[in-house]
C-alpha cells in the first residue's frame, strides 16, 4: 500500500480511544503496531526489546512525559515522532529535532511523518 | 510874647467872617507879576561885602529888629522901603512885635506878611533855607517857596482865608536849598497874626526841621528790619531771599538795589534785585569781565566802595519812592568772613534828593555787612548742614545695605529652602520610585545612587561608593559588567527586555534568578564625554512568572482541546467504519475536523488574543496548495479567536468545495481571496471574497449542503454583516461585507 507497509511502529499513547484510531489508520498503512503502550514503563521495556522501524509517541503521559523513551529509541537509532496536543511548545524544552504531529491528525498526517522519518533514517544508513 | 501871640489869636477869632469876606479873591493875586524871573537878581547884589558891612552897626529900627542875630542885622540893612511893605516905622504893630519876637527866639521861626507872605526868619531858620539865604529875606512866600508851593499854598490860605491855624508834623518838603530838590520834613505850625483892625495880615510859624531824624530812623529802620529776618533765616538763598525783600521795603534810600556774588569763576552773578526787574541792563545776571555797568573786577581786586554816575542811563532807570530816578549808585563789597577776598557787592541807586554823605555811606555798608555776615554764616550754617545730611546719609545708606542685606539673606534663605525640599522631593521620588534605578559614575561603573528597589532587587548589599564588578560579583560573569563596557565606551544606550540575572540576594541563601527590564542610559557630561550611566528598570520576575504561569494554563487547555478533537476524530473514525459511512463522508468529517483544529492551533500561538487573518488564511488553504493556485491579497489583519474559528470553517467549506466541483478540481483554476478595509459614514467595514476562476461551468445546487448553510448563517451572524455565495457560471463568488469593530481586533 505504501512505503510503511511492513514497517514496526511502536506507539505511546495514553488515550485509548486516539490509540485505538492511531493503531487503525498504521494498520491502514500495513504497518506492524508495537503496543500501543500506553505507560512510559511499557513503552520503555517496548523499546528496548523490541524490533522497531520507528515510533509515534504521545509526550503526555498520566502527567508525565515520554521522553524518557525517547530517550532508549536514540540511543538505538530508532527514528521517532511526537504526536501531541501540545503542539511544538510542548517538546521545545527538549531542544529536539524531531518531526511533530498536531493532535488531532488523520491518517495522511501520519503517512507522511512516518514517510519521512524513514526516508531519513534510510539516507543517513 | 507867646502870651501876646495867644491873645492876638483869640482877639482874631471873633470877628473872622467880617475879615474874610472883605479880603477874598485878593490874597496872593494882587501882585504876583510884580516879582518875575529877574526878581531874584535884585538880590544878587547883596553879596557878602554888604552884609558884613551892614553886620556891626544897628543902623536904626532897633526897637523893630531887635539883638544882634545875623538876621537882626540884614533886616536893619534892608532897604524896606523898596518894598511893597514901606518902610519899617510904618509897619503895623502886629508886625513889629512877631518880629521881636521872632528875633530873639532861638527857636527856628519864620514869619509872613501882607498879601505877598513877605517872608521874615530867624538865625535859627537859616539852615532850612540853605542857599537861599540870605535873599530869602522880604520874597514873597511862593516866589521863595515855589517848589513846594503847591504844598504850602493850602495851609497859607487856611491861616489868611479862616484865621486857622494848621499843624505838621514832619511834612516831607523837598526844598531846592543846596542845589537839587532835597528830600527834608518839616513839624511846623502856622498860626495867624492879626492886625489892628482885627484882620489877619500875617502868619507866624515856628518850625522844627526832622530831616535828619527822620532818614536816620527810616535807615535804622531797615537795617533792623533786615538784621530781624536775617537772623531767623539759615540759607543762602533764605538770605537773599529776605535781602531783596527788605531791601525793597525802603526805596527811598535803596531806589533799587542789586546783589551780584561771585561764582567760582570769579564772575558775578545776580542773586538779588529789588525796585528794578532781573536782567535788564542795570541788572544783568552775569557779569561777564569789565564790560557790565558795575565794577565787579575792581570789587574782586579790593576796592570796597565806588560811586557809578547813571546819568546816560536815565531812559530805563527805576525811579524808586521818587518822581526821579536815581543819577548815581553804589556799589559796596560783600565782604567775605576774615581776610578772603569780596564774596560779591551790594549795588543800590542812590536816593535822588539826598546827598551821597557819610551817613548815607555808613548806611550802605551797614547794609552790605549784614548781607555779607548772614551769607557767610549761611554757608557755614548750610556746610554744617550738608555735613549733616551727609552723616544722616551715611546712615540711612548703612540702613538700607543692613535692610538689603538682610532682604537678601532672607531670600536665599529661602531659596535655599526651597531648593532643599526640592531635593529631598526628589530625592523622594527617586528613593520611592517603584522601579530600581542606580546611578553609576567612572568607567569602573561605581554605585553614586540606588534607590530602595534597586536595593531591594540585588539584596540590600553595601553599593555606594564600590564598583559593581566588586559589589555585585555574581554578575560579572553574566555579561553585564561587559554590557555597562560596552554602554560606556559607545555613549549607546542599551535596553535589555526580561534578561534573566541570577542574583546572590541574600549572603547565605541560593542564587535567585530574577528577570529584568532595564535601559542602561549614558550620562554625558559637559564636556560631551559619558562619564557615569544612569540605570532605570523593572524587576519584571514576578510578570515574567504570571506569563509563563498562563501560557503554560493555555497550552493545557489547547492540550485538552485537542485530546479531545482527537478522542472525537477516534469515535468517528470508530462510528464511521465498514459500511456505516462513506469514505467521503469520514474525509469530510476529518477536514473539518482539522480545519477546527488548525484554527485552534493558530489561536494558540497566539496565546488566544487574537489570529492573524492572514495566517488564518493561509492555514486554511494550506493543504490544497501548490501550484500557486491561490491569490491571496489583503491587509494583515487581528481577528478575533471565535471569528477567527468560524472563519477558518468556512474557508475550509468553500476549499473543499472547490476542490471536489470547482475552480481547485481542474488544472488551471484558480481562487483569488482578496479583503480589505474601507471607511464607511458609519465606520470602517470590511469587505472579503473568494472567487473562483477557471473551473468547470458552475451550476446552481439543487439543495445547500452543509458547507453552504454554515457560510451563509453561521459566518454572517458571526460577522454581523452580510455573507453571499454566489454560484456564478465562471466560478462560485463568496462575499463579506461586515462592520470592522463587530470582527476586527
Amino acid at each position: 500500500m505504501s512505503g510503511l507497509a511492513g514497517a514496526r511502529v511502536l506507539v505511546l499513547e495514553d488515550e485509548p480511544l486516539v490509540a485505538m484510531a492511531l493503531e487503525d489508520m498504521l494498520v491502514a498503512l500495513g504497518c506492524v503496531v508495537i503496543g500501543p503502550a500506553s505507560r512510559v514503563a511499557q513503552a520503555l521495556e517496548l523499546a528496548e526489546a523490541e524490533p522497531i522501524d520507528a515510533a509515534v509517541l504521545d509526550v503526555n503521559i498520566n502527567s508525565g512525559r515520554s521522553f524518557a523513551v525517547a530517550d532508549v529509541l536514540r540511543r538505538r537509532g530508532i527514528p521517532y515522532l511526537y504526536a501531541t496536543g501540545y503542539g511544538e511548545y510542548g517538546v521545545a524544552e527538549r531542544a529536539e529535532t524531531v518531526p511533530v504531529i498536531q493532535k488531532p491528525y488523520r491518517q495522511n498526517d501520519i503517512a507522511a511523518g512516518l514517510t519521512g522519518l524513514l526516508d531519513t533514517a534510510t539516507a543517513t544508513r | 510874647m507867646g502870651q501876646a501871640a495867644c491873645a492876638a489869636g483869640r482877639a482874631y477869632f471873633a470877628t473872622d467872617k467880617l475879615f474874610w469876606n472883605r479880603r477874598r479873591g485878593h490874597l496872593f493875586t494882587a501882585r504876583p507879576f510884580a516879582y518875575g524871573p529877574n526878581f531874584l537878581n535884585s538880590f544878587a547884589s547883596l553879596d557878602k561885602s554888604t552884609l558884613n558891612a551892614a553886620a556891626p552897626s544897628l543902623t536904626g529900627h532897633e526897637d523893630i529888629f531887635v539883638g544882634d542875630s545875623e538876621m537882626a542885622r540884614l533886616m536893619r540893612a534892608h532897604d524896606w522901603a523898596a518894598t511893597p511893605l514901606g518902610p519899617p516905622d510904618g509897619w503895623p504893630e502886629t508886625l513889629k512885635v512877631a518880629l521881636r519876637l521872632l528875633l530873639t527866639s532861638r527857636f527856628e521861626m519864620w514869619l509872613g506878611w501882607g498879601e505877598d507872605v513877605a517872608f521874615f526868619y530867624n538865625d535859627a531858620y537859616r539852615p532850612t533855607l540853605g542857599n537861599k539865604h540870605p535873599h530869602a529875606l522880604g520874597m514873597p512866600t511862593h516866589i521863595l517857596w515855589a517848589e513846594i508851593w503847591p504844598q504850602i499854598e493850602g495851609r497859607i490860605r487856611s491861616v489868611y482865608e479862616k484865621g486857622e491855624a494848621t499843624w505838621d508834623r514832619a511834612l516831607l518838603l523837598l526844598l531846592e536849598r543846596n542845589g537839587y530838590p532835597e528830600e527834608t520834613y518839616h513839624t511846623f505850625s502856622y498860626s495867624p497874626l492879626i492886625g489892628g483892625d482885627g484882620r489877619v495880615e500875617g502868619l507866624f510859624c515856628a518850625v522844627s526841621e526832622e530831616t535828619e531824624r527822620v532818614i536816620s530812623e527810616r535807615r535804622l529802620a531797615s537795617l533792623g528790619g533786615l538784621a530781624a529776618e536775617l537772623a531767623t533765616v539759615d540759607s543762602r538763598q533764605s538770605v537773599l531771599d529776605t535781602a531783596e525783600r527788605q531791601l525793597g521795603t525802603n526805596l527811598h534810600d535803596l531806589p533799587f538795589a542789586l546783589i551780584y556774588l561771585f561764582d567760582s569763576d570769579g564772575r558775578a552773578r545776580l542773586a538779588a534785585a529789588s525796585g528794578v526787574a532781573r536782567g535788564g541792563a542795570l541788572a544783568p545776571d552775569l557779569l561777564d569781565g569789565a564790560a557790565g555797568l558795575w565794577p565787579a573786577g575792581r570789587i574782586a581786586e579790593g576796592e570796597d566802595r565806588i560811586a557809578v554816575p547813571l546819568d546816560g542811563l536815565s531812559a530805563d532807570l527805576p525811579t524808586g519812592a521818587w518822581q526821579q530816578p536815581p543819577s548815581m549808585a553804589l556799589t559796596v563789597a560783600l565782604e567775605g568772613q576774615g581776610s578772603e577776598r569780596p564774596i560779591g557787592f551790594l549795588v543800590t541807586g542812590i536816593n535822588p534828593h539826598r546827598p551821597l554823605d557819610d551817613e548815607y555811606r555808613a548806611f550802605l555798608g551797614l547794609l552790605a555787612g549784614q548781607i555779607a555776615s548772614a551769607l557767610a554764616g549761611a554757608r557755614a550754617y548750610e556746610a554744617e548742614r550738608e555735613r549733616a545730611a551727609a552723616l544722616a546719609e551715611a546712615v540711612r545708606l548703612r540702613q538700607e545695605a543692613a535692610e538689603a542685606l538682610r532682604l537678601a539673606n532672607r531670600t536665599l534663605a529661602a531659596e535655599v529652602e526651597r531648593r532643599t525640599q526640592e531635593s529631598a522631593r526628589l530625592r523622594d521620588l527617586f528613593r520611592q520610585a517603584p522601579g530600581f534605578i542606580a546611578v553609576l559614575r567612572e568607567p569602573a561603573h561605581i554605585f553614586e545612587l540606588t534607590n530602595d528597589s534597586y536595593r531591594q532587587l540585588v539584596g540590600h548589599r553595601d553599593l555606594t561608593g564600590k564598583p559593581v564588578r566588586e559589589a555585585l560579583p555574581e554578575v560579572v560573569e553574566q555579561g553585564f559588567v561587559q554590557l555597562l563596557d560596552s554602554v560606556y565606551q559607545s555613549g549607546e544606550a542599551y535596553v535589555g527586555r526580561r534578561m534573566p540575572v541570577t542574583l546572590q540576594r541574600t549572603r547565605e541563601g541560593p542564587a535567585e534568578l530574577r528577570y529584568v527590564d532595564f535601559v542602561y542610559q549614558p550620562i554625558v557630561g559637559e564636556d560631551g564625554k559619558v562619564d557615569g550611566i544612569f540605570v532605570e528598570g523593572f524587576d519584571s520576575t514576578e510578570s515574567q512568572k504570571a506569563e509563563e504561569h498562563q501560557r503554560l494554563l493555555l497550552n493545557e487547555l489547547n492540550h485538552r482541546v485537542r485530546n479531545t478533537l482527537a478522542i472525537v476524530q477516534a469515535i468517528a473514525q470508530q462510528s464511521f467504519k465498514d459500511e456505516h459511512a462513506s469514505a467521503e463522508a469520514r474525509s469530510s468529517f476529518d477536514g473539518r475536523l482539522s480545519a477546527l483544529s488548525a484554527a485552534h492551533n493558530l489561536l494558540t500561538r497566539s496565546n488566544w488574543e487574537a489570529a492573524s487573518m492572514r495566517q488564518l488564511i493561509e492555514d486554511a488553504v494550506a493543504p490544497y496548495r501548490g501550484e500557486d493556485r491561490f491569490e491571496i491579497a489583503g491587509p494583515d489583519l487581528n481577528v478575533a479567536p471565535k471569528t477567527a474559528v468560524s472563519l477558518a470553517l468556512a474557508l475550509h467549506e468553500l476549499a473543499t468545495n472547490a476542490v471536489k466541483y470547482g475552480a481547485l478540481s481542474v488544472p488551471g483554476g484558480r481562487v483569488a481571496i482578496r479583503w480589505s478595509v474601507n471607511p464607511d459614514s458609519a465606520g470602517d467595514r470590511l469587505a472579503f471574497s473568494w472567487r473562483e476562476q477557471g473551473g468547470p461551468p458552475v451550476t446552481v445546487p439543487t439543495s445547500r449542503g452543509f458547507g453552504s448553510r454554515m457560510i451563509e448563517r453561521g459566518l454572517a451572524a458571526e460577522f454581523g454583516g452580510t455573507v453571499r455565495i454566489a454560484f456564478d457560471p465562471d466560478g462560485v463568488c463568496c462575499t463579506i461585507d461586515a462592520p470592522l469593530p463587530e470582527t476586527i481586533l
